[in-house]
């Protein structure tokens, strides 16, 4: 298990335009490097202003944030569903930000997303919603909606992975949330990726399936060494699960810390004194202290 | 603080229920209604609304009624074999106008065209397809290829090609984009994301509009062929000028048939596939 906390030396400087290594940077080469990422959407609204992240191969990191903090758009700016307006995104040392075409397609292969409503195509079989991960790599072959029989075969051990191979043949529409988003990680899994992102991904579920999803994504960055960049809205679950928890306020990354030396009061500080959606990005965000005492709920923290 | 709380009660009331009531409103509601009045009166002059001469040419149309009568059971095989010919030019025209509207339609789809271009270019040529009538198209394609069934056909085709081009761009354009984006993150190409995300997404609700073209253009197709355009149309069009009353009410009693079937037939498959 890799852990990196680099970034705990700089919180104070947490807004400094340029710090030597930036809060979230990591020591060793990472799976997946983020930096000086913004965006700055066409109404003029900063969403992301110069953050900083590194994943390690193995490693869970959670975004925790208030609605708005800019937590999505940093994943999607990082699998190019959104351009960003500068900085840079590297999976396994390729560039993600300068290129285009069929050179973003091949690239995209690396980094798998997972979404909140898990995104499945509900008319679809579980089956083929899980080999169409897959379709990077199948090119023409599965042009016309039909799927190889190697990459179905290889779906069904995904999808006996997550615990779900009974389901293969019912329509995706007629699973429980819960179900869906498990489905959506074997389909992220058949993309055979590097990295993978997930937005929210236990954000509708009751807590048993919560627990059940997260439980599997750490699984999975221990046994398939996937870095995992997870955007939740539950810091006790961040805690618990992930091995370090990154914090975004107002677009701007607060702090990257192991999960254990965090603090209620360093996560009270992404979510106080704030209007809930709030897009005012011109005020300057308090700096987040976030050494001191530790979180009780850390004590069931992986990391620790 | 509790200035700013009415002034946004005030704020809502305004929103939901408009301005107090006064003399100002009920003046704007009465130019409003005198507007509208005036609107249908010249509508009722313009179209030379005359309804002294309906009820006195009913009689005119009762004698056409009696003379109808009995419907002539002879012309059963023709009119039947020719609602067929109606069916089969609405039936073969839906299909050649699916297998153009389709990707027309993903082109004419602002999120899913490859570029500002394609776009246009699509939103254009459905434009043009759809505001020309039918009949219009029907008179064009007579001239162009002869009477008959297939100057019905292409008649059909082309003027579906418009009406489902933009109803299928719209379908696309409100469908949920997330499994879309779900299936482009994986390095799928624009033809994947399309067979694999777009297109099942909105499937079911592709078939329901194309089902309910089928329906409408089999009453199209009856009309097309007052044009020279083949089908049962045709043959009313021709009892009439032969002054064939019988043979023209079992025209219609067939053509009745058909278009009940066709519609109930769309309909059920409309809602099983739903």
């Amino acid at each position: 298990m890799t852990v990196s906390g680099t970034g705990a030396a700089h919180l104070g400087a947490a807004h400094k335009s340029v710090v030597a290594e930036p809060i979230g940077a990591a020591a060793a080469d990472p799976a997946l490097r983020i930096r000086e990422l913004s965006k700055r959407y066409p109404n003029g609204v900063l969403a992301v202003d110069r953050v900083n992240l590194d994943v390690q191969r193995g490693e869970l990191v959670a975004l925790l944030g208030a609605n708005g903090s800019g937590k999505s758009t940093v994943l999607r700016c990082a699998v190019r569903l959104t351009d960003p307006t500068s900085g840079s995104v590297e999976v396994a040392g390729q560039d993600f930000v300068g290129i285009s075409g069929r050179s973003l397609r091949e690239a995209r292969r690396s980094v798998a997303m997972i979404f909140q409503e898990g995104h499945l195509v509900r008319q679809r079989r579980v089956i083929a919603n899980v080999a169409a991960g897959a379709l990077g790599r199948n090119g023409w072959r599965s042009a016309f909606g039909s799927l190889p029989r190697e990459e179905l075969r290889r779906s069904l051990k995904h999808l006996d992975r997550v615990g779900l191979r009974e389901l293969a043949l019912r329509r995706a529409g007629s699973l429980s949330g819960g179900q869906a988003q498990r489905v959506a990680i074997a389909r992220a899994l058949s993309q055979q990726p590097q990295v993978l992102l997930a937005d929210e991904p236990v954000a509708s579920l009751d807590p048993d399936a919560a627990q059940m999803v997260m439980t599997l994504l750490r699984d999975l960055a221990a046994c398939e060494g996937l870095a995992i960049l997870c955007v939740l809205h539950q810091p006790e679950l961040a805690l618990r699960f992930a091995h370090r928890v990154a914090g975004m306020r107002d677009g701007r990354l607060q702090f990257c810390e192991p999960a254990a030396n965090l603090t209620a009061g360093a996560i009270a500080t992404l979510y106080g004194d704030r209007e809930e959606g709030a897009e005012d990005r011109a005020r300057p965000p308090a700096a987040a202290r976030v050494r001191g005492r530790r979180a009780a709920s850390a004590a069931g923290n992986p990391a620790a | 603080m509790m200035e700013g709380r009415a002034a946004a009660d005030a704020a809502v009331d305004l929103e939901l229920f408009g301005p107090p009531r006064g003399s100002i409103g009920l003046l704007k509601r009465l130019a409003v209604a005198l507007v509208l009045g005036g609107l249908l009166v010249q509508g009722l002059i313009v179209v030379d609304a005359r309804p002294r001469e309906l009820l006195t040419g009913i009689t005119g149309m009762a004698d056409i009624i009696s003379r109808s009568l009995p419907p002539a059971l002879s012309v059963v095989p023709d009119a039947v074999g020719a609602a067929l010919e109606t069916f089969d030019i609405a039936l073969v025209g839906t299909a050649a106008a699916l297998i153009l509207a389709l990707p027309l339609s993903v082109l004419a789809a602002e999120n899913l065209a490859p570029s500002k271009l394609a776009y246009t270019a699509a939103r254009g040529f459905i434009t043009v397809c759809r505001v020309i009538p039918d009949l219009v198209w029907a008179l064009l394609f007579v001239t162009a290829v002869g009477l008959g069934p297939f100057a019905g056909v292409l008649a059909v085709s082309v003027h579906s090609i418009g009406m489902l081009g933009r109803l299928f761009a719209e379908r696309f354009e409100d469908m949920d984009m997330g499994p879309v984006d779900a299936v482009r993150v994986t390095g799928a190409n624009r033809m994947q994301v399309l067979t694999h995300a777009a297109i099942p997404t909105v499937l079911p609700s592709l078939v329901g509009i194309a089902l309910y073209r089928l329906d409408e253009n089999v009453r199209s197709s009856l009309v097309l062929g007052f044009v020279g355009a083949g089908g049962i149309g045709f043959q009313i069009l021709s009892a009439i000028q032969l002054f064939q009353y019988p043979t023209v009410a079992m025209l219609l009693i067939v053509m009745f048939v058909l278009v009940v079937l066709v519609e109930r037939g769309s309909a059920a498959l409309r809602r099983r596939i739903q």
